[in-house]
């Protein structure tokens, strides 16, 4: 039955919807501003990286498009479909089951990882798949180790996260994402939390999963990332988005003053 | 000292008839008042995280309440004092082919109230104990709030909870010897009775504490079990020795500072 119900909701994708559609969206978080009426789509297969100064709204944007902060004004849609608020066309609040029928399209990897520290690698991979989308857990658990085998974690597949370091961790959260078969994955500074020899493996994996056409959005200060894999970059100062250019316009020739100034602080 | 050591012996290796019922009844109502209580004391945790600030503030208040006011009170107030102003008064039942006294059936209430307002803190405070981006993880996944409960917040708050739930156990059975202040016939007021028939009162009562050791010292070892289980159940080696179960936690020695 739930089967089902994933597959219909579907129908609402086509090529020129974009996958994720933000119309002034505003936010307010501690009487801050954190986002100022922010409009942004992305296609599929785009690969969109939000850099900014710390406390621009990047985190806030990325964790709104899946609901986990709320947005006070303005509409965020998924493949088409409102995620979470209110639905301003049928003026009908989203309810509990809806959102989270919606969030299986959207895969999220966090900083801290926030692996599941009572189940092994695998476990982490296709409980997911099993608990939400009904699959068979023979099925799962054959997807999950074709997942990990691809983020280059086979061996671990029975290793709890505990025993993980923290870049092969990050990697079996992407595993664990891209598990539910989602539309875009959003990555929230996936590397800002690992040790830097790490940094370049869970790069790695992003890199392949662009290559893949996955569309995805990802909040990073991995300029060189940025540069090479993404097709846009957004750049948000004090919750707008300030600039939205190719890599190699915005870093040649970036047009906004405060942009001027965060790239030369960056390098 | 005139310590009757055959009636001891007697009373300890051979316990009367009405004796081991007592026991028997007071593992019962510990055991069905425990179950009752981490029931309602789940009701009421979850309450308190309503979104509901009404629903929040009856569970405050019901936690206020009952651990405001001593076990003694609210038995009385359940069997006798309801039974007064003629709002409900107990009567013998027969549940499953076993009559159930009406006294029974107030104090398994009293108890499973009591100890559910301490449960809903523990129960709480392991909820707590998971950090919230467990939470974050599992919506993103698309679980619902009931699947996230169940395969990755319980699971881990479990084991914050199942310590202090045991302890909680543990206080239970030895508590239900309040209850023979409304009538119950458990282990203590049958010592009682025996003490009063037969004036070997330190004998007697001597014989009551050891079978209340032997309960609390035999749940003891079955709490460290489900203890140890759930650790390795969360891949996490933690072996507490038995004795230090039992006897209390070794005090660590004072770390010397090294001077200058």
């Amino acid at each position: 039955m739930n089967y089902k119900e994933s597959t219909m909701s579907i129908t609402a994708d086509s090529s020129n919807t974009p996958v994720v559609s933000v119309r002034g969206a505003s936010c307010t978080l501690g009487g801050r501003k954190v986002l100022d009426n922010v409009s942004l789509d992305v296609m599929r297969g785009e690969v969109v990286v939000l850099i900014g100064p710390s406390g621009a709204g990047k985190t806030t944007l990325l964790r709104s498009l899946n609901h986990l902060e709320k947005v006070d004004s303005g509409e965020i849609l998924i493949a088409g479909m409102p995620i979470g608020h209110r639905d301003l066309t049928s003026g009908k609040k989203v309810s509990t089951t809806e959102l989270a029928r919606r969030r299986r399209e959207i895969g999220f990897v966090f900083q801290h990882f926030n692996l599941f520290p009572h189940m092994t690698a695998a476990e982490n991979v296709w409980n997911g798949p099993v608990r939400v989308l009904g699959t068979s857990k023979a099925e799962a658990r054959q997807d999950a180790l074709a997942l990990l085998a691809r983020v280059g974690l086979a061996d671990k597949a029975e290793s709890r996260p505990s025993q993980l370091s923290g870049g092969q961790q990050q990697r079996v959260a992407i595993a664990r994402a891209l598990a539910m078969r989602p539309k875009v994955m959003l990555f929230d500074e996936p590397t800002s939390a690992l040790d830097v020899e790490m940094v370049g493996e869970v790069l790695a994996v992003m890199r392949e999963l662009a290559l893949d056409h996955m569309t995805m959005i990802a909040v990073t200060h991995e300029m060189r990332f940025a540069r090479e894999v993404a097709d846009r970059i957004v750049v948000m100062d004090a919750g707008r988005i300030i600039e939205d250019a190719a890599p190699a316009q915005l870093f040649a020739n970036p047009q906004h003053e405060r942009t001027k100034a965060f790239l030369s602080d960056i390098d | 000292m005139n310590f009757d050591w055959q009636f001891f012996w007697k009373s300890l290796f051979t316990p009367s008839a009405p004796f081991l019922n007592g026991l028997v009844l007071t593992i019962v109502i510990s055991v069905v008042a425990m179950v009752l209580a981490i029931l309602v004391g789940l009701v009421v945790a979850l309450m308190r995280r309503s979104r509901l600030g009404v629903v929040r503030s009856c569970a405050g208040v019901y936690i206020w309440a009952i651990r405001g006011t001593p076990l003694l009170v609210q038995l009385v107030i359940i069997y006798t004092g309801l039974a007064a102003v003629g709002l409900y008064q107990f009567s013998d039942i027969s549940l499953l082919g076993l009559s159930v006294k009406a006294a029974v059936q107030a104090a398994v209430i009293g108890l499973m109230i009591n100890e559910s307002a301490y449960i809903a803190e523990i129960i709480r405070a392991g909820l707590d104990s998971v950090a919230k981006g467990q939470f974050e993880a599992a919506a993103s996944l698309g679980m619902k709030p009931g699947k996230v409960m169940r395969w990755i917040i319980v699971p881990q708050a479990l084991r914050v909870m199942v310590p202090p739930l045991g302890n909680s156990f543990n206080g239970m059975m030895k508590t239900t010897s309040v209850l023979s202040v409304i009538g119950v016939s458990e282990m203590f007021l049958v010592t009682q009775s025996i003490s009063s028939y037969t004036f070997h009162t330190f004998e007697i009562f001597i014989v009551a504490a050891i079978y209340y050791l032997a309960l609390t010292t035999i749940w003891t070892f079955i709490q460290a079990n489900i203890e140890n289980r759930l650790a390795r159940q969360l891949g996490i080696e933690q072996r507490v020795p038995i004795t230090q179960r039992l006897l209390g936690a070794r005090r660590a020695g004072p770390v010397l500072q090294p001077q200058g």
